[in-house]
């Protein structure tokens, strides 16, 4: 045990900016992980102040005080008493205070204090409050609450330097501190708390910042009962046109460079496995992927700016209503949004759902929010088979991406209204959702947010889908077609066998055994699909097929039947391991990961049927 | 000759990237069992990797080492 | 649950726009103690911002410095002047 380590531990209210205070501190030097045997994020980060000292760091979850609602705040609450079994208790807490929001800060301030650990009191964000007109007597404050009062400004560079001084004046040997009697605060404490609360920042000569008329004016119509509907609906509808429209220029820069790459190693390098490998195997399949990286980045920098803005919480205010009539909560916006990008993250986002009901049912549903993984899926099949044409205001294919992301929101409300049936389920569903300040979206965090999604996409596909598409090559091109024989290599080749074996189940559905080899590698990650689809039909195709998109081959391959089929499969088929990996970690159990399995695919299989008949039917 | 020897080169190339990825797709799948079981077979296999090997093997036994609960968001 | 309840003497029934002085939480279970403490104790003004269509559920109240957005059934645990 290292005692020249202090551990610190970050207390504070939701929304107080203490994880941009963490950031600053620690710079990139974080682990994230989870607490044993819980779900809950556990962040730790390094400091090392300028005088040599260092310390551990360790950003709790936000709380509104000791008595949780939520697991995340039961966590905190653990971590601060040293209950938390392995984990060792705290030497200090600094408690981070919102300076724009005192009152609540301050009144867990006392809560805290009343643990015994040694605590410093941060004010936050004291730049924007001064310009409000807030004021207080920072000595007065310490005196007052028995602890230092330092203020900070965390998103700027060296906003958190009286901290670290006030932290290198602490004894370097704390003795750990034993568990005073503490006991859980009742009803009067908390009465009492507030009255306290009121009386210091009294004392002290506080004066509370002016609200700002902008953001009441903004509410006012954001919060409108039928304005800001329209405006929400209107947002997302601009999200997806912006997705498909800002993005082809970036795509078709990757594509050529692909292409090009391909034909460079195909004129430099004799014919013979170690070329097919490359050019059919990687570069084939792995570029497929890679083309859509600008769509996603777009995609998240419009979540991210709405996240950082301040206008997430509000949409889950607008629709409360809607998942409140098939029995969700409205918090369960924030997490079913997130799962937007990706399931992994909303599912774990969960953990602020505090019925256990209402959480189960938000995990089920999670993975029919299309996530970003399915991009590549959508815009591949809608490049292929709907015509780039403008209807009026709107990109014919723009509304079918809508149209696709609608159809797994409604599937999503079916199956939670289908489940509150079946199971019953009481009707409390807590919401209490703070509506944090608009803010500006901070450039910065928004570039580092991006950087690290593009960041886990590539190394995906560098990692996982490279490995998977050098498999799938090689079982795509062995056993090696006898000399003299006609057709394409691939035809004699154990993925085709494979594929003829599933075609038999997946034909009715109007998929083809290209599709059907694909699916297989594609259960790793959804947009696998279409790296194996690209390396599928390198091997298949002759030299000339082979620099054509991947798009303009399917199209001239499969019916347009086909094509749709495919696309109502992927609103619903779980083809995503990591997703039920998550599951099962969150719920601890397999039995929900299971059901969730056979339920999807059961529902996609259904409606990849009905697309496909009617889609025949209305062809013929 | 020339051309054999090339393409003697080119699939072992093949069939090492190949087995790389195989093992790599098996290792990330695999449960913390499986992997111990392929690490022991390896032991046998490659005698001259026993000490990378060996200290991959401590770690996958160690009870709640940092990467058993590394949280996974993709 | 609670439709069929007078929500007038409670935030519920409290109108947008309109201000009102917290008289009393009805404490007695785990929701009206984390409204206790998020900021709605006794002598506490707040304001309703907005509230939504049809049922005025939920509600986006002022309270402490903070905005939250409120159910209809939360909202009525909070009784004012």
């Amino acid at each position: 045990m290292n005692t020249a380590e202090l551990r610190i531990a970050l207390i504070g209210l939701p929304n107080c900016g203490k994880t941009a205070l963490f950031n600053r501190m620690t710079g990139g030097r974080q682990k994230v992980a989870n607490y044993p045997g819980a779900t809950v994020e556990r962040k730790e980060g390094e400091l090392r102040s300028a005088s040599g000292r260092r310390y551990r760091l360790l950003d709790l979850p936000g709380t509104y005080s000791l008595t949780p609602t939520t697991l995340d705040e039961a966590i905190t609450r653990d971590v601060a008493l040293g209950r938390l079994g392995l984990e060792p208790r705290p030497e200090t807490v600094v408690l981070v205070a919102d300076a724009m929001h005192l009152p609540l800060s301050m009144r867990l301030a006392l809560e805290v204090k009343r643990l015994g650990l040694p605590m410093i009191v941060v004010l936050n964000m004291t730049d924007i409050a001064r310009k409000r007109g807030y004021a207080i007597d920072r000595e007065r404050l310490s005196r007052e609450i028995g602890a230092p009062v330092i203020e900070t400004v965390a998103v700027e560079r060296g906003g958190a330097d009286a901290l670290i001084q006030c932290l290198d004046t602490l004894p370097a040997d704390v003795a750990p501190v034993a568990l005073t009697e503490w006991r859980e605060p009742s009803i009067e404490d908390v009465h009492h708390t507030h009255a306290e609360s009121a009386r210091i920042l009294a004392a002290v000569g506080y004066r509370e910042p002016k609200r700002s008329e902008l953001i009441v004016t903004i509410d006012r119509v954001l919060l409108h009962p039928l304005f800001g509907l329209l405006i929400l609906g209107v947002l997302l509808f601009f999200v997806f046109q912006a997705v498909f429209s800002w993005a082809a220029a970036p795509m078709d820069l990757i594509d050529a460079g692909v292409v090009s790459l391909a034909e460079w190693v195909r004129m430099n390098m004799t014919d013979g496995p170690l070329r097919s490998l490359l050019t059919d195997g990687i570069i084939a399949g792995v570029g497929s992927v890679i083309i859509f990286l600008p769509q996603i980045i777009i995609l998240f920098a419009f979540i991210l700016v709405l996240e950082d803005g301040g206008y997430l919480p509000r949409a889950a205010y607008l629709l409360d209503r809607v998942m409140g009539s098939v029995g969700l909560s409205g918090r369960a916006f924030i997490p079913l949004l997130s799962s937007f990008a990706c399931a992994i993250p909303g599912i774990m986002a969960t953990r602020t759902i505090p019925s256990i009901r209402d959480r189960l049912a938000t995990i089920m549903v999670a993975p029919l929010m299309t996530c970003s993984a399915r991009l590549p899926v959508y815009a591949l099949l809608i490049a292929a088979f709907i015509p780039d044409r403008v209807i009026g205001w709107f990109n014919l294919q723009g509304i079918v991406l809508f149209a696709l992301y609608f159809a797994g929101v409604v599937g999503a409300l079916v199956v939670v209204w289908t489940l509150k049936k079946f199971r019953g389920g009481n009707d409390e569903h807590l919401l209490m959702l703070e509506l944090p300040d608009y803010q500006w979206p901070r450039l910065g965090n928004l570039a580092l947010g991006l950087w690290e999604r593009a960041r886990l996409f590539l190394a995906r596909a560098g990692s996982i889908i490279l490995a998977l598409m050098i498999l799938l090559w090689f079982l795509s091109s062995y056993p090696a077609p006898p000399t003299g024989a006609s057709g394409p290599a691939i035809g004699y080749s154990f993925a085709n066998q494979l594929g003829q074996a599933l075609a038999i189940v997946l034909a009715p559905i109007g998929f083809n055994w290209q599709i059907s080899v694909a699916l297989i590698p594609g259960l790793a990650a959804r947009e696998v699909a279409v790296a194996a689809l690209g390396t599928v039909y390198a091997l298949s195709g002759d030299e000339e097929a082979v620099s054509m998109a991947l798009s303009s081959v399917i199209a001239s391959d499969w019916s347009l039947a086909t094509g749709l089929s495919l696309l109502a499969w992927y609103v619903f088929a779980p083809q995503c391991l990591a997703t039920l990996a998550v599951v099962k970690r969150e719920t601890n159990s397999w039995r929900y990961p299971l059901i969730m399995t056979t339920y999807l695919f059961g529902l996609a299989y259904l409606a990849a049927f009905a697309t496909y008949r009617i889609a025949l039917w209305f062809s013929a | 000759m020339m051309s054999m020897a090339y393409d003697i080169w080119q699939q072992l190339l093949v069939v090492l990237t190949v087995t790389g990825a195989s093992t790599y797709i098996f290792w990330t799948v695999a449960g913390a069992a499986w992997r111990l079981r392929l690490v022991a077979v390896a032991s046998r296999v490659l005698p001259p990797l026993r000490g990378p090997l060996r200290r991959i093997r401590l770690r996958l036994e160690s009870p709640a080492g940092c990467s058993a609960c590394r949280n996974n968001s993709g | 649950m609670s439709l069929g309840n007078d929500p007038s003497g409670t935030l519920a029934g409290l109108r947008a726009g309109r201000s009102a002085v917290i008289e009393r939480v009805d404490a007695d279970d785990v929701r009206a103690r984390r409204l206790l403490e998020i900021g709605f104790y006794p002598g506490a003004a707040v304001e309703v911002l907005a509230v939504m269509w049809p049922a005025d559920d939920p509600v986006a109240v002022r309270v402490g410095g903070a905005t939250f957005a409120l159910r209809r059934q939360e909202a009525e645990l909070v009784k004012i002047r």
